[in-house]
């Protein structure tokens, strides 16, 4: 029952992503063979695993019914905070990282406040906060990188390998995809933001705090920017001060391919997670295709259309 | 002239006023309703209709004037508390969210939860699938080729309008707010809606029916309120008056 459950939820969601997975994952092999080995999936998925966790926030956002263009600047300000408690005052790592991580909320708390209490769409609220965030992150940094080389276990967990292989961004990834998902599809919450986005009046009417669901989202999406900022930050071994840059909108792009609605109360957090490996596909197969990597964003530009199009199409023939 | 506090009247606004800045939406209304009991709420655009439900529904706090609830004085601070004590409004269009399946939208804002594995709190689909279905059976409108895994979008406007009107029966609402339920509505379909909310009064609901159409309003109503410019100009029981002295009213104010 459980099987037949899955390949229904499958059948509505990210099934078109996929799909369009799959094609890629074709053309790209059948130009370079080894497109497909083990090692080169394991990097598309890494590369795509940063961006999939800020990428399911801001689904949940969206389908909440509102944007968030800091998720970028927050991903570089709260490693940015976390290196430099760590490197210049020597505070504990997982302290610097709880406090980093505390930031986040906070930021996302102000996102959340400004847009649902002084009632201004949250384009305009985040596309303000990200300005703020990012000067924050060059005023701090002195516009310079700055390091944070650990071997605490946190650092490891985080931004490592497992076994020296396998990064554990992947692992976080499933885990968030997996935890937005279980809340999107098996919480009462998740229920409440999808009426939030979908109809906010109603969801009034039936007496559900949007304001609440709001805020508490947009948290959540900060908190998850600030992880994947972890993730990469631990992984290098150091914070740049324009880290992230560009991550808003590829984390919006990633949950249009899957099939979320720009308007509220459709989304799929699947489709999502597959929208970013289709990113991480196509940065990854322009290189072993040789072409210009100043083909990237044209290339994804083409996927993001193509998908809403198709997407499109699919939800008229549902109806 | 306006009677007091007393077990008739399970609702009961007395000299309630509604002040938007300057403007006088609502002025030292008096309103009542008793249990199984439909009242039609009409009057003309800008009468101070929907200023006084979203009063007792809790969108609003009146300027002036108390609400007694079942007796009691009660405060709505917001729509919750008004859903707390019983109190559901549906709107044409704001009562259901089109993207939501049925059971999603029946269960909306108290969807029933389970413990996964002792701790983990989880929607418990199944009860809501089983109890949407047993929600919208009660009311007499299964078997209309309607599953409730389906969305709303699918649904006419009259369908929408009996689940919204099936969710007010299950959760036994004591007093349901209906703004312009047949509006754009289809001759067959508002046949149907009307039906539908005699049943829910027989089930033990009481109504209060806003409309513009008075035609509408007057075939199943117990007691007529009439509204204009944020005043109640008449209070007429329905064996008392007529569908055309009603609209007279209305006219001549």
């Amino acid at each position: 029952m459980v099987v037949t459950k899955l390949k229904k939820g499958f059948k509505v969601e990210g099934f078109g992503v996929l799909i369009a997975v799959i094609v890629l994952a074709v053309v790209f092999s059948i130009a370079n063979s080894s497109f497909l080995l083990p090692f080169n999936l394991l990097i598309i998925i890494r590369m795509a695993s940063e961006l999939g966790i800020i990428a399911a926030g801001v689904t949940l956002l969206m389908i909440a019914g509102e944007f968030d263009l800091s998720v970028g600047s927050i991903y570089a300000l709260s490693p940015m905070v976390t290196a430099i408690l760590y490197s210049k005052l020597n505070v504990p790592i997982i302290l610097a990282v709880i406090v980093g991580l505390m930031l986040a909320l906070a930021l996302g708390f102000i996102n959340g406040f400004i847009t649902t209490k002084a009632g201004i769409p949250s384009f305009v609220t985040t596309l303000g906060t990200m300005m703020i965030y990012r000067a924050l992150v060059l005023v701090l940094a002195g516009g310079m990188p700055i390091k944070i080389r650990s071997h605490s276990l946190i650092s490891q967990a985080i931004g490592g390998n497992i076994g020296g292989v396998f990064p554990a961004a992947i692992i976080w990834f499933l885990f968030f995809i997996g935890i937005s998902y279980y809340i999107l599809k098996y919480t009462s919450f998740g229920n409440k933001m999808c009426a939030t986005g979908g109809n906010k009046k109603a969801a009034i009417a039936v007496g559900i705090n949007t304001t609440m669901v709001k805020i508490t989202t947009f948290m959540f999406t900060s908190f998850l920017a600030a992880f994947a900022g972890y993730v990469q930050a631990f992984r290098l071994g150091s914070v740049a001060p324009l880290n992230g840059r560009g991550f808003e909108l590829a984390a919006i792009a990633s949950s249009v391919i899957g099939g979320t609605s720009l308007l509220g109360g459709v989304g799929s957090i699947i489709g999502t997670a597959f929208g970013a490996i289709i990113t991480g596909m196509i940065r990854n197969g322009i290189v072993l295709l040789g072409v210009s990597v100043y083909w990237q964003d044209g290339f994804l530009g083409i996927i993001v259309i193509i998908a809403v199009i198709i997407n499109m199409f699919i939800s008229k023939r549902r109806r | 002239m306006q009677n007091k506090v007393n077990i008739d009247n399970f609702v009961y606004m007395e000299g309630v006023s509604k002040y938007f800045g300057k403007v006088i939406a609502l002025d030292d209304v008096y309103f009542s309703i008793k249990p199984r009991e439909i009242v039609g709420l009409v009057g003309d655009n800008g009468a101070g209709k929907s200023t006084l439900i979203k009063i007792l529904s809790g969108l609003y706090s009146p300027t002036k004037g108390v609400i007694y609830f079942e007796g009691k004085k009660v405060n709505f601070s917001s729509p919750r508390d008004a859903i707390n004590v019983g109190i559901e409004t549906t709107h044409q269009d704001l009562a259901l969210v089109d993207d939501l399946e049925i059971h999603r939208n029946i269960f909306m804002g108290r969807e029933p939860n389970r413990l996964l594995g002792g701790f983990i709190p989880c929607l418990d689909k199944q009860r809501m699938i089983r109890e949407a279905e047993k929600a919208l059976e009660n009311i007499g409108i299964q078997g209309d080729n309607v599953s409730v895994e389906d969305t709303v979008r699918n649904l006419s406007g009259g369908e929408k309008q009996a689940v919204a009107i099936g969710r007010a029966a299950y959760f036994k609402a004591k007093l349901v707010i209906m703004d312009e339920p047949t509006a754009a509505m289809s001759l067959k379909e508002t046949k149907k809606i009307l039906e539908l909310m005699v049943r829910l009064k027989e089930t033990g609901s009481a109504i209060i029916f806003i409309s513009h159409n008075i035609h509408h309003v007057f075939s199943i109503a117990d007691r007529l309120t009439i509204l204009s410019r944020g005043k109640k100009i008449a209070d007429l029981k329905k064996s008392e008056t007529t569908e055309h002295e009603i609209s007279t009213i209305i006219m001549n104010n």
